[in-house]
């Protein structure tokens, strides 16, 4: 008895004898080969070999039974040799469907059947039609000098692909089978050329030389697509991972919970912290989700396009993508949507701006010399240098401005000017109401945070505190070193720079605040606006003199 | 100039004609297909159809849906397309031509001979 193996056709299972089993195969090889160009070929064989099974199916009367060469001959004689396929099938529809592609040329590949290394000369042989030996003594000639021959041969190596199936190789030896293989225009300019030449009775070896030229220029054209190709996919290698590493890191904020820690200036927040950042801004919670859906939708699916697409080009894959593009521009398109709608209800709780003006009667400063420093040198805030915080309830803002202007009686005041934004004057001015400056007062010494709160309730909308110190005329005042954090843009006799203030006595006098004990301030003078520029250039030396 | 290439040209003009014309009738699936043609003796061997109707399909005159078959693989029922019908209206009225024209030449031939 023959040998048998197991196959199956179309889903069902058959017992074939060996030989059957390598005729039925060649045939349908020979088949497939025919139409290797069509449109349809993966079709055309599907139906062909669902026939086939089904005329076995019929032949086995019992299922034990194996397919033995005679059921194979009768299935062929019942479906036709390959050359009957073509017979009546070919030319038919060639006017009206879409065979443009059905032109053969040779193509370039890696003989390995033939091959010493990579099969690279072989292949070039077969493709310029001279013998292998031939490229194989230049690639040597070209690595004993200087080595040159590595490159363009490592490089051939890399793009050249193999001659595997039945159809590369006769590709690769130029044997094609159909008619018409000369179908692109290099090569019917190259004819026209040939013509030209012709007509000048060239002989046989120069035919030959022409050809060979020919097959160069042909050549130099593959090389360049290749090298196209592979910077098309070099390019798309990059973008598919700078894709795929953002993607890899929005993820996670976008989608996970508080293990993923984000570290800015040395302040470690977890991403729960980072949500509340963020919510104090949206008008409601509902509109922060509209916005984190919204811009996640933005980068991502684009991002996921980029991937998707960079992909399909490296591995040269081309599965039917009509199915997701609509889906996708359809959701990007309602990111856009979620974004905008977040950001005009957001941004519509900016649009009112209004003031919230208190003061409060310093009355248990003590002595003629008040000092004004920072709260947080003495207490060691470590968010020294944030711009907004959240503590609890509250929003920690940074920073206050501080102004000293002469009071108008005996006392010492401290007014404080609130501004917030909302949807209304009146949301505002509540906002505005419930800024908290952030002071505290011991003997003569006036602390101030360069922070100032607001409830987390009422979200950031803009708040910001102005602080004006009125000093009754004759009394002193005196900026330690740090308070250059608060204040701002104080007015003085000499005109001097808030940065030079520091460090230094002022009394309030009729015409504003006057510096005791600066040097360059013995005489009096008023400086200019150049003079105040000048000096603000030199504002860290107190030494500098007009 | 060989008479079987001939005949073969002759054979294939129409084969598309008679695919449409039996689809009209109803949907099938190849082996109805083939049948009806053999009995015309348009066609010899079954595997000329296969491509032939994935080109018809491909060219949307044909669209296909897929049956269960209790002795074998699944299979494809072919039926026509709006498309199709209207190519095969076409067809219908060249052919028509075509008889006519054949006839004629032919009796003229034939009163020739007398």
């Amino acid at each position: 008895m023959n040998k048998t193996v197991d196959v199956n056709i179309s889903g069902l299972a058959f017992t074939i004898e060996i030989d059957a089993y390598q005729k039925l195969d060649q045939y349908l090889k020979s088949i497939q080969l025919l139409f290797r160009n069509e449109e349809g070929q993966k079709e055309i064989m599907d139906d062909i070999k669902s026939r086939i099974a089904e005329l076995f199916r019929d032949m086995m009367h019992k299922n034990e039974e194996v397919v033995n060469m005679q059921h194979v001959e009768k299935v062929i004689q019942i479906m036709g040799e390959a050359k009957d396929y073509k017979d009546d099938a070919e030319d038919f529809f060639d006017s009206t469907t879409e065979t443009k592609n059905t032109f053969y040329s040779k193509k370039l590949y890696r003989d390995d059947e033939n091959s010493t290394l990579g099969g690279v000369c072989a292949g070039l042989g077969h493709y310029f039609g001279i013998d292998k030996i031939w490229f194989r003594l230049a690639f040597i000639l070209a690595l004993i000098i200087y080595g040159f021959g590595v490159l363009p041969y490592l490089i051939l190596w890399i793009i050249v692909p193999p001659a595997k199936t039945t159809a590369e190789k006769l590709e690769m030896k130029g044997e094609a089978i159909n008619i018409g293989n000369i179908g692109n225009a290099i090569k019917e300019e190259f004819n026209a050329f040939k013509k030209k030449v012709n007509q000048k009775n060239k002989s046989k070896w120069l035919n030959k030389v022409e050809l060979f030229f020919s097959n160069i220029f042909n050549f130099i054209i593959n090389i360049l697509r290749f090298a196209i190709q592979f910077v098309i996919k070099f390019i798309a290698l990059i973008l598919g991972l700078i894709a795929f590493f953002i993607l890899l890191t929005i993820f996670p904020f976008l989608f996970s919970s508080s293990f993923f820690n984000l570290t800015i200036h040395n302040v470690t927040l977890d991403q729960n912290l980072l949500n509340s950042y963020a919510s104090i801004f949206f008008s409601s919670d509902l509109m922060y989700y509209f916005a984190v859906v919204g811009v996640g939708l933005l980068l991502i699916i684009p991002l996921i396009a980029i991937l998707y697409n960079s992909i399909k080009i490296i591995f040269k894959l081309s599965p039917s993508r009509k199915y997701f593009v609509a889906p996708a521009i359809g959701l990007w398109l309602i990111g856009v949507i979620l974004l905008i709608f977040s950001a005009i209800f957001t941004i519509n709780e900016f649009s009112n701006e209004q003031t919230y003006v208190n003061s409060t009667t310093l009355s248990s400063i003590q002595g003629d010399t008040l000092v004004v420093d920072v709260l947080e040198k003495n207490q060691g805030l470590v968010f020294f240098d944030s711009d907004f915080l959240i503590d609890g309830d509250s929003m920690l803002i940074n920073r206050m401005e501080l102004d000293v202007l002469k009071s108008s009686d005996e006392n010492i005041k401290l007014t404080f000017n609130k501004y917030a934004r909302g949807n209304n004057r009146r949301i505002a001015g509540e906002k505005a109401k419930n800024i908290q400056p952030i002071y505290e007062v011991k003997g003569n010494q006036l602390l101030f945070s360069s922070f100032y709160s607001a409830p987390v309730v009422d979200k950031f909308r803009k708040q910001k505190l102005k602080v004006e110190l009125l000093l009754p005329e004759g009394k002193s005042i005196y900026f330690a070193p740090g308070s250059e954090r608060i204040i701002y843009d104080i007015k003085n006799a000499s005109n001097t720079y808030d940065g030079d203030m520091i460090g230094h006595y002022w009394t309030m006098t009729k015409s504003g605040l006057k510096c005791t004990d600066c040097k360059w301030l013995t005489t009096p003078s008023k400086s200019t606006d150049d003079g105040k520029e000048n000096m603000s250039d030199d504002s860290d030396d107190g030494s500098f003199e007009l | 100039m060989r008479i079987d290439n001939t005949k073969a040209q002759m054979r294939k003009g129409v084969l598309e004609f008679c695919i449409l014309s039996i689809l009209k009738n109803g949907e099938a699936y190849p082996s109805e297909i083939i049948k009806a043609l053999k009995e015309g003796e348009l066609i010899v061997v079954e595997g000329t159809l296969y491509p032939l109707l994935t080109r018809l399909k491909n060219a949307k005159l044909l669209s296909y849906r897929w049956e269960e078959s209790p002795s074998g693989p699944p299979r494809k029922y072919y039926s026509i397309t709006k498309e199709g019908e209207y190519f095969l209206g076409e067809l219908g009225k060249t052919w028509e031509k075509l008889v006519k024209a054949v006839n004629l030449t032919q009796k003229k031939k034939s009163t020739r001979d007398e």
